[in-house]
């Protein structure tokens, strides 16, 4: 048997308009950064001062100084990022999970979490540096501590947010208290997860480079600190740019996750 | 037709007692003392002014809730938790967001450690039943309001359940979309016989989907009018403009303006 239909229609996704907006935007976006870097030439050109090199003085002076100096120092900040981070964040998923989870482990735990969220990782430095030196160790600490505190605390709000009436359902359907929290509450924590994903690379990469200005040999921080000793504008101008770069891909590619991942969220 | 296999079972509320924690002062019971017989493969409709501690009942029955006095049972086994016996439909659909028509039927069928093939079979059943076979792979975001209660039902209805609950199931619904989807709830009813406990706001939906209507008065809870309705099922949506349910719809309303703070 087959019942009456409904008179209202779904709203289908329109999957072809939407990918002709999606080009649309890209254009937008390339069009913003060619008119930047046209400004950018024109006001420099236009002073004509050491002190604001030519985006094409900058291509220049990289090329000058050797693609495989900057190639890297280039590495050495990736890698640092990548193990901070990774570290950081591995840490942060199964703490923010139980503090979220656990009454017990949030009331022990968050006056610890609260606390040093408010400490920013850079001010750390000093004394990791202190303690372990400049080596590698001490980088990927106060990175891994960069990502850690905010992906913990947005799991920590996404748990304690997870929709009770969605925990009703899955409990009458047959769920224990496992299956809710495997099935219902982690699924729903995803959003705000990665919401803290994306806000724990931003801090990563402001506290490599602050940790690479004060104690390192390599990196693009070092680079920075190079230019800035030798007078070297166009050097700055290079980690500068390669930073912003980074951060910008790094941050592209977790929103593509994001969107595949979180695509079940209403949208306005 | 030959007449359905029993797959009801009575819902009995036996001198239950639950109170919640007031702000201040001693706990306040919503339900006191209270004592209901919802006979196997009927509907009961619950009507009553917001508060008066309908939905609490549901939830007790549901096992949500747990009574501090009293026992509910269905059939011969008494509640103490939730249960795939008793299936329940939520006002907003709480459907699972991030799963699929299908997969969101499947939960409950997943829980209880069916094999897949049988667990395809069932959902592919049941989304038939509703008219969602089309849209099974669908996100709920994707759905209009009425096709997400749709899935909710057949969600709730897949597992067999005894007993369904429903609480205000098509409120959030417009008007056009509420009257399909009560017929097709009596078309169901018809085929699988369980027993209904139905909150409602929509007096004409009492009257027309229950088999007995009853006034809530509260808290504490307490049955302030229940009355039986005659009609024979299934029943015609046209029912509404006879005199007779104009005249039980009358006295209901007389009985809910009662109640009613002022």
């Amino acid at each position: 048997m087959n019942l009456s239909a409904e008179p209202d229609t779904p709203p289908l996704p329109a999957a072809e308009p939407r990918l002709a907006a999606g080009g649309r935007y890209v254009a937008i976006s390339l069009l913003s950064v060619l008119t930047g870097l046209l400004l950018w030439e024109a006001v420099a050109a236009g002073l004509r001062s050491s002190l604001l090199p030519t985006p094409a003085g900058v291509v220049h002076a990289a090329l000058g100084m050797g693609v495989g100096v900057i190639a890297r120092n280039f590495a050495a900040s990736l890698r640092r990022i990548a193990i901070g981070y990774a570290g950081g964040v591995l840490l942060a998923i199964p703490v923010g999970l139980l503090v979220g989870w656990y009454r017990g482990a949030r009331l022990a735990l968050d006056p610890w979490i609260q606390f040093l969220r408010n400490v920013p990782p850079l001010a750390l430095i000093p004394f990791v540096i202190v303690l372990f030196g400049i080596g590698e160790l001490p980088k990927y600490l106060v990175i891994g501590l960069a990502a850690f505190l905010p992906v913990t605390v947005a799991l920590i709000q996404g748990v304690i947010d997870a929709d009770h009436v969605l925990i009703d359902a899955a409990r009458v359907l047959g769920a224990n208290q496992f299956d809710v929290f495997l099935r219902v509450v982690i699924p729903g924590a995803m959003p705000v997860f990665f919401v803290g994903l994306r806000i724990a690379l931003g801090n990563c990469w402001g506290t490599l480079v602050a940790a690479e200005l004060i104690a390192s040999r390599s990196g693009l921080g070092y680079m920075i600190s190079q230019g800035e000793l030798y007078f070297n504008i166009a050097e700055i101008f290079i980690g500068i740019v390669l930073i912003g770069l980074a951060g910008l891909a790094m941050d592209r590619l977790f929103y593509l996750f994001q969107q595949r991942l979180t695509a079940w969220q209403e949208r306005r | 037709m030959t007449a359905p296999a029993e797959t009801a079972d009575a819902i009995t509320f036996d001198r239950v007692e639950k109170r919640f924690p007031g702000a201040r002062g001693p706990a306040r019971p919503v339900v006191l003392d209270f004592n209901l017989v919802c006979a196997a493969g009927e509907t009961t409709a619950l009507v009553g002014p917001s508060g008066c501690g309908k939905t609490t009942l549901l939830n007790l029955a549901a096992g949500l809730l747990t009574p501090d006095k009293g026992t509910i049972t269905i059939g011969p086994r008494a509640i103490n938790g939730p249960g795939p016996d008793r299936g329940v439909v939520f006002q907003h659909y709480a459907l699972f967001p991030w799963l699929s028509v299908r997969r969101n039927c499947e939960f409950g069928l997943a829980m209880v450690r069916t094999e897949r093939r049988r667990r395809r079979e069932l959902v592919e059943r049941y989304l038939a039943m509703v008219g969602l076979a089309p849209f099974a792979e669908a996100l709920p975001k994707a759905l209009s309001g009425g096709m997400k209660q749709r899935c909710a039902l057949a969600r709730a209805l897949v597992v067999g359940p005894r007993a369904l609950l429903l609480d205000e199931p098509f409120g959030a619904l417009d008007a056009i979309t509420r009257r399909h989807l009560q017929r097709e709830l009596m078309a169901i009813l018809a085929r699988e016989r369980k027993t209904v406990l139905l909150i409602t706001h929509d007096l004409d939906e009492a009257i027309l989907l229950a088999h007995r209507v009853l006034v809530l008065h509260g808290p504490p809870v307490r049955v302030a009018r229940d009355i039986a309705i005659p009609y024979p099922f299934p029943r015609n949506p046209e029912l509404r403009d006879t005199p007779a349910f104009a005249a039980t719809r009358a006295e209901l309303w007389r009985e809910l303006d009662h109640a009613a703070p002022s």
